[in-house]
């Protein structure tokens, strides 16, 4: 047998055929002519520096909730139609307020106490000219005694479609219920990346604001103002997202009335033709306020079925360096090592068992989980069956090499 | 200037992990995709090179892929196809985009300008080499696309057979004999020519 049958036993068979030999042999120096060429050095770099940066803002997979990087890319855009309800934006002139002026003031946005905020959003979302999904978008936000806000739940309609999920926050925690596949998330470190299918806080304009804020701290050019304009009516303050959520090709137009500092609307769209993503349009279609005494019950968790499946948390990676007495590089370790994790950290903490790793990679997650059932939003069951799938996952990466 | 801390991690060259370790690596943190870009980083490069016409469109494009690749790793299931399958799917669909957008009447090109070695000390030989793939790349062009991106797959892009079936969503039977179909089909050119 020739190197070439070797290399190709799928297309040569061992029966000779000198032609066909000779068409494979050109095609395969067309492999080694392609081998040739390189990608820059400098390029090369760019690339990895990029990839590091998107890797920053991913938080680990949660394979149950496939709309994540799907929706995550939708949620960045968010848009909406309504002709009459809401409208299009019309500008009004002026020159504008910073953007760090009008997201400090959405964000510094107090409620009355004891009471709660009720807002309604109109959604669609559409992939060019075809209208992928519309519905609404329903907000309850609740204050503490001195009016800040204390706990928020966000339930998105879309049909059918995956997009359609639920959100309770309680402080830094977030909960989520998504319909169509009947998962329930706890996310302890949601609060930094509130990524997943959409941004929790995504119609929660104080909380939301917040999150901006800190961006165009941190990345000025990225968060922009615009002169105001006039939406449905509402003369509006214009921020200009670029990149949110760590997605260069999308631009996030959002609207704060000018007055009372409410989220009145976004826009998003990808403003690179090469790399098309959902366009979203969120527009404001109620607001109401009521007491804290008249939320309806259960206005505040999840609401999911008892046969709903709790995903499992992410084992806590962060623990390791602590528990392995900071020996431990989890990433490299992760990329590059031979030896399995237990083995590695056994270097520096000779004591250190499977159960004492497990035990300390799962602690963040059992934790939530057991808030979670304390709190109501799952049940024991629930918890039982995720805190089991955590170390399931845990004891995997302890032993794997 | 990068520092190193903000770029990707280099993996270890001194043992090979399977993809499915690498790809769960990854899906734990993020930060450790940057083996899974060291290992195809220059597949779906020489195979994007085929689908433009400069090696910076290629490396634009490359960029565009990973990141890809990176945003819906998660949605990535093992039990669905090879990895490479998928990427292969990304590079394949991120093309696609890229000619409907910017390039709609670039045509594809088994061996591109830029791929055609340039050592200038061995003229002779370049020169036979390109006489030899004239042929070739005569030949190639007559292939309708969905045949000649076959061959792009299977010799630039270096898929298996099976790699390639699961990409184009057909068993790897068909994919074989479709495969050896277009050998055949130049293997009967290459007579006429002879």
């Amino acid at each position: 047998m020739t190197m070439l049958n070797e290399q190709y036993p799928d297309l040569l068979s061992d029966r000779p055929d000198p032609t066909l030999a000779r068409v494979v042999a050109d095609l395969d120096r067309v492999r080694e002519i392609a081998t040739a060429a390189t990608v820059s050095p400098r390029r090369d770099a760019a690339i990895r520096q990029a990839l590091y940066a998107r890797a920053l803002t991913r938080e680990p997979s949660r394979r149950v909730f496939p709309l994540h990087g799907r929706l995550a890319a939708l949620a960045a855009a968010l848009v909406i139609v309504l002709g009459g309800l809401g409208g299009y934006p019309r500008s009004t002139g002026p020159a504008p307020v910073s953007a760090q002026t009008v997201l400090s003031r959405a964000a510094a946005v107090h409620l009355v106490p004891n009471q709660a905020a009720h807002l309604t959003y109109w959604v669609t979302v559409t992939d060019g000219a075809r209208i992928i999904a519309m519905g609404t978008a329903d907000t309850w936000i609740q204050g503490g005694a001195r009016g800040i806000p204390m706990k928020s739940a966000q339930t998105l309609s879309l049909g059918t479609t995956r997009l359609s999920g639920r959100y309770v926050r309680i402080g830094a925690q977030v909960y989520a219920y998504n319909s169509l596949h009947r998962t329930i998330l706890v996310s302890p470190e949601a609060r930094a990346i509130p990524s997943w299918v959409v941004p929790p806080n995504l119609f929660n304009g104080a909380s939301l604001a917040q999150d901006l804020r800190v961006l165009a701290e941190r990345s000025p050019r990225q968060v922009q103002a615009q002169p105001r304009q006039t939406l449905a009516g509402k003369i509006v303050d214009v921020i200009i997202v670029d990149g949110w959520m760590g997605r260069p090709a999308q631009r996030t137009t959002f609207y704060f009335d000018a007055q009372t500092y409410a989220l009145r609307g976004f826009d998003a769209v990808s403003a690179d033709p090469s790399y098309p993503t959902a366009s979203w349009k969120a527009r404001l279609s109620s607001e109401d306020t009521v007491a804290a005494a008249a939320v309806p019950a259960r206005t505040f968790t999840l609401n999911a079925p008892v046969t709903a499946r709790v995903v499992a948390p992410a084992p806590n990676l962060g623990a390791l360096a602590r528990t392995c007495h900071g020996a431990v590089n989890v990433r490299m370790l992760l990329a590059t090592e031979t030896r399995s994790v237990l083995a590695a950290c056994q270097i520096t903490a000779p004591g250190m068992t499977e159960v004492g790793l497990v035990d300390a990679l799962d602690a963040q997650g059992a934790a939530a989980l057991a808030t979670a059932e304390a709190t109501g939003q799952i049940t024991g069951t629930q918890a039982a069956n995720g805190l089991a799938a955590l170390r399931t996952r845990a004891t995997a990466l302890v032993l794997a090499g | 200037m990068l520092r190193v801390a903000e770029t990707l991690p280099l993996p270890d060259g001194d043992r090979p992990r399977a993809d499915a370790d690498l790809v769960s690596a990854s899906q734990a943190d993020p930060t450790a995709f940057g083996a899974l870009y060291e290992r195809y980083r220059d597949r779906v490069f020489w195979y994007l090179l085929t689908r433009t016409d400069t090696a910076v469109d290629a490396e634009d494009l490359l960029q565009i892929v990973f990141l890809k690749a990176l945003d819906a790793l998660a949605q990535y299931r093992p039990e669905k196809g090879p990895f490479s399958a998928w990427l292969f799917g990304i590079a394949r669909n991120t093309a696609a985009t890229f000619h409907a957008r910017r390039l709609p009447t670039v045509a594809w090109d088994l061996v591109p300008e830029i791929l055609l070695p340039v050592d200038e000390h061995d003229l002779e030989a370049r020169l036979l080499r390109q006489e030899d793939l004239s042929r070739l790349r005569l030949l190639f062009g007559r292939l309708d696309a969905r045949k000649r991106e076959l061959l792009v797959l299977r010799f630039v892009a270096g898929l298996t057979s099976a790699e390639i079936a699961c990409m184009v969503g057909k068993s790897e039977a068909a994919t074989k004999k479709q495969l050896a179909r277009i050998l055949h089909t130049l293997k009967e050119h290459y007579h006429d020519h002879a």
